[in-house]
């Protein structure tokens, strides 16, 4: 009959698998901290153009290079909002901010393999874009 | 002889990803180096948001790995692979599903139980 492994072990073994991903995880988050400090909300907001197709295209893609914390998406999605970005994009930008991480990719490479991570990621922002007409136009109907 | 084939292909394999992890890091330092030459004011910015943002999620990364290594001591291989495994069907999915909804932290948090637990399966 097979042994089983003591409690220590187990939690020994998640740790080591953890430890091999740390400094992967340590170059993301220093990555989005050089994000965080060099894109600013003034930024993010010149890039949009006032059209809700082209905007919600661009936030799709915004979201994705974004990342961190989920409350900090619901902060610059009501600044965006404020400054007369379409719900459209908005909605997108919050969509992919939280489905896409394109400067996540490399740690979701190596822990989930090459092809699963892009494939993931790509079809994320797609969706971003087209969840986001879904949600406004649902939100149109029943308001 | 398959199964050993497996395991040494694995060892392998997980000590390439931990040498990318370190060469991944090192890039990231070349950087900030390299930005910090142009504006370093908003390099230690960054510094001290990443520094801020690795003390917040400290926490829910060691509960990870509790939860990671209390799975792996309680739950049976075969249990979790008929459960959740590609022969559990609609069941694993909304199991899934239902967890990814339920749980909260960052995204990394995510990626890493998927690979702890693909580990395991």
């Amino acid at each position: 009959m097979k042994k089983k492994k003591s409690l220590l072990l187990s939690l020994l073994q998640a740790a080591k698998n953890f430890a091999q991903a740390l400094p992967m995880i340590v170059g993301i988050m220093l990555l989005l901290g050089l994000f965080q400090s060099y894109v600013s909300q003034e930024h993010l907001a010149a890039l949009f153009s006032g059209n809700p197709f082209t905007d919600t295209l661009t936030a799709s893609l915004i979201g994705s290079i974004s990342g961190g914390q989920v409350i900090n998406s619901y902060i610059i999605g009501g600044e965006l909002l404020d400054k007369g970005i379409s719900l459209f994009a908005v909605t997108a930008f919050l969509l992919s901010w939280v489905t896409v991480g394109i400067i996540q990719l490399p740690l979701e490479i190596s822990m989930l393999g090459k092809g699963f991570a892009i494939f993931r990621n790509l079809s994320g922002i797609i969706l971003a874009a087209f969840m986001s007409l879904i949600v406004v136009y649902t939100l149109q109907v029943i308001a | 002889m398959n199964e050993m084939k497996k395991g040494v292909d694995k060892g392998t394999k997980n000590k390439a990803r931990g040498k990318n992890s370190y060469y991944f890091l090192g890039g990231v330092i070349i950087l900030y180096f390299i930005l910090f030459l142009f504006d370093s004011a908003r390099t230690l910015q960054a510094v001290k948001i990443s520094g801020k943002t690795i003390i917040q999620v400290a926490p829910v990364f060691l509960l990870v790995i509790i939860f990671m290594g209390l799975i792996e001591y309680f739950l049976d291989k075969k249990m979790i692979s008929r459960h959740l495994g590609e022969s559990a069907g609609i069941k694993g999915w909304l199991f899934a599903v239902i967890a990814g909804i339920l749980s909260h932290g960052p995204f990394m948090s995510g990626i890493l139980c998927l690979r702890i637990y693909r580990l395991r399966v």
